[in-house]
């Protein structure tokens, strides 16, 4: 978790404003990190019930998925 | 009647002028450990011109299996069902974008309930958008065979995500996300095997049922990055970092390549995953202990997942209102457990199709 926080304060701490007018390419479908809501609730229940580990990767859902 | 009148004229007049946007998809996984999941998912979302979303999402888990878990129960091949409704609303509030969710799934054996609170804001003109999220789910464990077996399991969780615009072509986002989960999450069906010492009768095998700590603490964090290369290309990195007190320690990245050749995008994909052992689980155990589990999620292990999507976007043509995208997706995955007996290895494809329309 330190180590998270140390990326974030040092990311934060190093950037400079970009204006709306130069985002066009940050604003194309495939720069967004959930770019795809129904991909990522399939793939977060699948991989949840078939890896040990869970978090940090956006949606949730329900039941226990253990086949 | 007039005020029904009344209703329904504010309310036709707020859908006209709304956004409504559907999807779906259909996942089929298929592994060699012979297991089968189709999974159809439909979604609706309408916005209003006064910011507020509303959501309805239905899944659904269409299971058959005959994998080594289920043999070990003494049963051919299962099937099985899961539905899950997710209900959503968004608000706009003076900057602040809440929301509040609901989820209801509910299976032959395993019922869940719960709902989550967000609030995100952008900052820094912009540049900067933080979103905090907090939620609780409750299940109840039950078993097929067993109509009075009745357990409960309660998960917490909070997520933060800071997203941050490096350049006009570099985006970041950091997500951590800690989780406390109590209850029954031993499988109820699952045996484990333990051979006794010599008890003077002969080798004696018992096969327990898994006993696994009551309580599970998680955290995971996140870092991924996007880079736009030229017009065409952009290239998209991801690391995550988990940690829980049954001593599962993971790492976790992903990497993808994507071509936007609009109105086609084509993602190459890789994932690697690597996950050491839970502090009580052993490949066999040689006598009784408190917690024995044959969980193979439990065990130390690593996967790869290689795969490909094609995504079609036509242009929205004059007049026509409505906008259509096109998905396909196919990946593999390969999966290798070392530290568990009865299955070193597993191979799996995944296919996924998906439409979406927004007008």
């Amino acid at each position: 978790m330190r180590v998270f926080v140390v990326v974030l304060v040092t990311a934060l701490s190093g950037c400079s404003f970009v204006s709306p007018a130069k985002r066009a390419t940050l604003s194309k479908r495939c720069m967004q990190f959930q770019e795809d809501g129904d991909e990522l609730v399939l793939e977060n229940h699948l991989i949840d019930s078939r890896e040990g580990s869970s978090g940090a990767r956006g949606a949730r859902g329900g039941g226990c998925g253990c086949n | 009647m007039r005020l029904q009148l009344t209703l329904a004229a504010l309310l036709s007049g707020s859908v006209s002028s709304a956004e409504v946007e559907v999807s779906s998809k259909v996942q089929v996984y298929a592994d060699t450990g012979q297991t089968v999941v189709i999974s159809p998912h439909v979604t609706g979302t309408v916005t209003l011109p006064s910011k507020t979303s509303l959501s309805a999402t239905y899944t659904e888990d269409i299971v058959s299996s005959a994998s080594v878990d289920v043999r070990t129960t003494a049963s051919p091949r299962i099937f099985d069902r899961r539905q899950e409704v997710d209900f959503g609303l968004g608000q706009l509030v003076g900057g602040f974008q809440l929301g509040a969710s609901y989820v209801h799934a509910r299976e032959r054996d395993y019922l869940s309930n719960g709902g989550s609170f967000s609030a995100s804001r952008e900052l820094f003109q912009k540049n900067t958008t933080l979103s905090l999220r907090a939620g609780v789910m409750s299940n109840l464990v039950g078993r097929a065979d067993d109509p009075l077996f009745q357990a409960p399991m309660t998960d917490w969780s909070a997520d933060l995500a800071v997203t941050q615009i490096f350049t006009p072509t570099t985006i970041m986002q950091v997500n951590a996300t800690v989780a406390r989960s109590n209850g029954m999450m031993a499988s109820p069906y699952r045996k484990v095997r333990v051979p006794m010492p010599d008890s003077g009768a002969g080798s004696l095998v018992l096969f327990m049922p898994e006993n696994e700590p009551s309580e599970r603490l998680r955290f995971a964090g996140a870092v991924g990055l996007k880079q736009a290369l030229g017009d065409v290309v952009v290239l998209h990195g991801e690391y995550r970092l988990y940690r829980d007190s049954w001593s599962v320690l993971s790492h976790t990245v992903d990497a993808r390549v994507v071509f936007d050749l609009s109105p086609i995008t084509v993602r190459l994909r890789y994932r690697g995953y690597t996950q050491s052992r839970a502090s009580f689980y052993q490949p066999a155990y040689d006598t009784l202990r408190l917690y024995l589990s044959s969980d193979r999620e439990l065990s130390a292990f690593s996967s790869h997942l290689f795969g490909a999507k094609v995504e079609w976007q036509p242009l929205r043509t004059e007049g026509a209102g409505a906008r259509f995208r096109f998905d396909v997706k196919v990946e593999g995955m390969y999966f290798r457990y070392p530290e568990f007996l009865r299955l070193d290895q597993r191979w799996a494809l995944i296919t996924q199709a998906g439409m979406a329309v927004d007008f």
